[in-house]
């Protein structure tokens, strides 16, 4: 054998995997020549290494937040079936912690839209009275506002009272 | 219990019982996708991906392949997906050769230094892999499967797998034998 037949056999020389009769023509030709004893040598340091490579470890609370988005997608999604996250299942603690979370989620949604709100429609009305500052119909259209967003959360807050148990 | 008992009880209704499979595979999962895309940054976020994809999925799982072959399917799908998408080769080899560099303990300190250069040049030769080999070096070393499960895996012939797994080898080798870190002569 010359060392070009070797070559592509090295790594399989290594694992064993060759036909006995290739195998000692590969052995027979290494211990004549240094550059494929050479190469056996690396090819067995390489596959060393690649079974020896440590582990990567997940960073610590991966598992937690794939729960969390496991239930998220259990609660939001309607083709699951219901009693997947439904009461009696072990599962059934986290949909109701969920659904809590989704009804503060709104509640919230409709004090800030309310928040946001109230500026956008009061404040053109302040300044359109002028630089003299308020006058008593500016501060009528801001009482207004106030009471329609106020309306508007309590509807939210009835809404949810009826729904489930958010209060 | 075995996976295949703990997807039966999470069909069962028992989403909970998830949660034992994301923790008996999240750090082969998250190693495989961290040598892949080469970061720690993009891959918890893959990760993650990959779990919810197979939670999704468990209905249809059928069982005709092992649940951990499944599992590295969807992952290595979803990092496919993600390198057809970020195709930054020298930032990922670079990246590579850093996600593996985390200190090995295995490593006896009497086999000294020659052998620590030869493990750094693997790594950095690992990263610069095309992705078609790091595949099936990944999942036949790290991941430990055997050359059908690759196949499965990887959707391609055995032959191709082992074809690929020697080839990966010799490259490797080579770079070593270049870097003049290969075996005395």
């Amino acid at each position: 054998m010359r060392c070009a037949q070797v070559e592509p056999l090295v790594e399989r020389y290594v694992d064993g995997v060759l036909q006995e009769a290739q195998a000692s023509q590969v052995r027979a030709h290494a211990a004549t020549c240094a550059r494929c004893r050479a190469r056996i040598e690396t090819a067995r340091s390489v596959a060393g290494i690649l079974a020896a490579q440590p582990a990567i470890h997940a960073p610590r609370g991966f598992a937690s937040r794939v729960m969390d988005a496991v239930y998220r997608e259990a609660l939001v999604d309607r083709r699951l079936p219901a009693e997947r996250v439904g009461a009696g299942a072990p599962g059934a603690a986290p949909s109701r912690t969920y659904r809590r979370l989704g009804m503060s989620f709104l509640l919230t949604a409709g004090v800030l839209a309310a928040s946001l709100l109230i500026p956008k429609v009061a404040y053109p009305s302040i300044v359109e009275r002028g630089e003299s500052g308020l006058s008593r119909g500016s501060v009528v259209v801001v009482r207004s506002a106030l009471d329609g967003a106020e309306t508007a959360v309590r509807g939210i807050l009835r809404e949810q009272g009826n729904g489930g148990n958010a209060r | 219990m075995t996976d295949e008992q703990i997807i039966g009880r999470v069909r069962g209704g028992e989403t909970r019982m998830f949660g034992e499979l994301v923790h008996r595979y999240q750090d082969p999962v998250y190693g495989t996708v961290v040598r892949a895309v080469g970061g720690r940054e993009d891959a918890q976020d893959i990760a993650q991906e990959v779990f919810l994809r197979v939670f999704r999925g468990l209905d249809g799982f059928k069982g005709e392949s092992k649940f951990s072959t499944w599992l590295y399917r969807v992952t290595w799908n979803l990092c496919a997906d993600w390198l057809r998408r970020n195709r930054r080769p020298d930032r990922r080899a670079a990246m590579v050769a850093e996600a593996d560099s985390l200190p090995d303990r295995r490593v006896n300190l009497e086999e000294g230094f020659l052998e620590e250069e030869q493990r750094g040049e693997v790594r950095r030769a690992m990263g610069k892999l095309d992705e078609r080999y790091r595949g099936v070096v990944d999942l036949h070393y790290y991941q430990k499967l055997s050359y059908d499960q690759i196949a499965f895996v990887l959707d391609m012939p055995v032959k191709t797998v082992e074809t690929r797994l020697y080839r990966a080898r010799k490259m490797l080798r080579e770079s070593l034998e270049s870097s003049g870190q290969g075996g005395d002569e």
